[in-house]
């Protein structure tokens, strides 16, 4: 995937400011940025929630800025939410049949298909995210780092070439973030791209191949993560000036 | 004998309107108050098709099922703009705006309506009304039928999808507009059914009999019976049809009650008598635990 000077503009408000930056095949690369430093937008953006003030975003050669979000998750685009929605009031195996129908919900074969076909498919995307005994219960009554999985189990059911995840992590415990962690490393070695929104620099640190930074909507660094972390700007982004100074006087 | 035959025709239709309302707010997730004017809309087609224009039984019956599908998936595209309390304003003000157009046009025969409609006919006879209280069971046998098939269909999986989270629907391929759109469009076709059958039984319809007040009846029948399923749509609408015949005050308070019954329903069961949530399951299980 390709972004190309894409902008945000909310009124006069720049949540993203002429940003660019490329994903590889088979690459995990993390957004990180302070809160409100426009990664949820630019995200947003890509997924077509919302349309781009400018620039221009390529998949696989092909333009995607300005469809539908159900045209670009078609195209092979998988997503998570930074607050988990999974469809709450359906089963966990539900859950899962859902996107399981991707090729059906664009032709009339959504009134001869039936989910009960795929329940093996499903049952076995379940197992491989160690969800299965899950099968049966509410999705809204499984805790939260369940639902996680879940959330990323049903992006990945979609076989997206792309996945993106916002903010994984959030409102996990240490314990839940590390399986997540082992979670996502197991995605990636199937050979899914990632792009990953995180706000917690550790998280991603030994997860990402590269890295790109923003702030106040602009893209500040991009690099490998060693070199992201002692980025000077990146500090101070983080950390604010303040620190700074007092990093000089010391 | 014939009194109880006329009731189970009311039945037959409500329960096809109850299921109709069901496929577009148990399943799609679409509330709508306005329901009763997709019942008109099939009965003044039918009506104007054989009565104004002449048109033989046989082919005013589809077309009205049509017409008010299409009309249906018409005014379904608000829908795509606004939502769920905002939705409900908009079917109720159409459910008014619809009423006013049968009362005020000329053509639809203003607050007189529109008499002699013709009973069917069948094997060159005309059906009496126990022919035609089996016909309209059929047509509920039907569209029972129908909707328990589509219920097994990935149609449903994608209508559930929608009404709960249309973002991640949409991040599951789901087009949300289009799935609206077939909600609105598959509803409104069995409220026209539901209306050509009640017009070529009454054999006379006035635009009072779809107002705003019917909706709610509508709404009230699947509340009361469970919402999302097709067993609580046909409860509903039985109960709804036969208690007041046999108590007396149901029918002297009708609106009053119907509107106790959505009030009651919805603060101590939620999920109606049948709903998939509902107490009879749980009594039914803790019966079962006491053995």
């Amino acid at each position: 995937m390709k972004i190309s000077n894409v902008t945000k503009r909310f009124g006069g408000l720049v949540a993203v400011n002429s940003v660019s930056f490329d994903i590889q095949k088979g690459e995990l690369l993390a957004l990180i940025g302070p809160n409100g430093a426009g990664k949820t937008t630019l995200f947003n953006v890509v997924t077509g929630v919302f349309k781009p003030s400018g620039g221009k975003i390529f998949f696989n050669g092909e333009r995607i800025d300005g469809k539908r979000t159900s045209s670009i998750s078609k195209m092979g685009i998988g997503r998570t939410f930074q607050i988990v929605r999974p469809f709450g009031e359906m089963s966990v195996l539900e859950n899962i049949l859902v996107p399981l129908g991707k090729d059906f919900y664009t032709s009339l074969s959504v009134f001869s298909r039936s989910p009960d076909e795929k329940k093996d498919k499903a049952m076995n995307l379940l197992k491989s995210a160690h969800l299965d005994e899950e099968a049966d219960k509410m999705a809204n009554f499984l805790p939260i780092g369940m639902q996680r999985k879940l959330e990323i189990t049903r992006a990945l059911a979609l076989e997206p070439k792309l996945l993106l995840l916002d903010e994984p992590a959030a409102g996990l415990n240490e314990k839940e973030s590390m399986e997540l962690k082992e979670y996502i490393e197991k995605v990636r070695l199937s050979g899914t791209s990632i792009l990953l929104i995180e706000h917690d620099m550790k998280f991603v640190m030994n997860l990402a191949e590269k890295i790109v930074v923003l702030d106040h909507g602009s893209k500040i660094a991009e690099g490998l993560p060693n070199e992201i972390a002692s980025n000077p700007k990146v500090i101070e982004a983080y950390l604010g000036s303040k620190h700074k100074k007092g990093g000089k006087n010391a | 004998m014939g009194y109880l035959m006329t009731l189970g025709i009311f039945a037959s239709i409500y329960t096809i309107l109850a299921i109709s309302l069901n496929i577009l707010t148990g399943y799609a997730g679409q509330v709508s108050l306005g329901h009763a004017a997709l019942f008109g809309i099939g009965a003044y087609t039918s009506a104007v098709l054989t009565v104004n224009l002449g048109f033989n039984y046989w082919l005013a019956l589809p077309l009205s099922i049509v017409v008010t599908a299409l009309v249906g998936a018409l005014l379904g595209l608000p829908s795509l703009r606004v939502h769920s309390d905002f939705l409900v304003l908009v079917t109720i003000g159409t459910n008014f705006v619809v009423v006013a157009l049968f009362k005020y046009t000329p053509f639809f025969g203003g607050p007189y309506g529109i008499m002699g409609i013709p009973r069917p006919m069948l094997f060159g006879k005309t059906m009496d009304t126990f022919a035609y209280f089996l016909y309209a069971v059929g047509w509920a046998i039907f569209t029972i039928l129908f909707t328990y098939w589509m219920s097994k269909k990935y149609i449903r999986t994608a209508f559930e999808a929608i009404k709960e989270d249309e973002e991640a629907a949409e991040a599951m391929t789901i087009s949300v507009p289009r799935f609206k759109i077939y909600a609105f469009a598959i509803s409104a076709a069995f409220a026209g059914l539901a209306g050509s059958l009640w017009a070529h039984y009454m054999g006379v319809i006035f635009p009072d009999n779809f107002s705003f007040s019917k909706s709610i009846e509508i709404m009230t029948m699947i509340v009361l019976g469970g919402m999302g399923t097709i067993r609580g749509a046909v409860l509903g609408a039985v109960l709804l049809v036969f208690l007041p015949e046999y108590l007396r005050f149901v029918s002297d308070y009708r609106m009053l009650i119907y509107g106790l019954i959505i009030v009651f329903t919805m603060l101590f069961m939620p999920s109606g008598l049948l709903g998939d949530r509902s107490i009879t399951w749980k009594w039914t299980k803790l019966l079962k635990k006491g053995d």
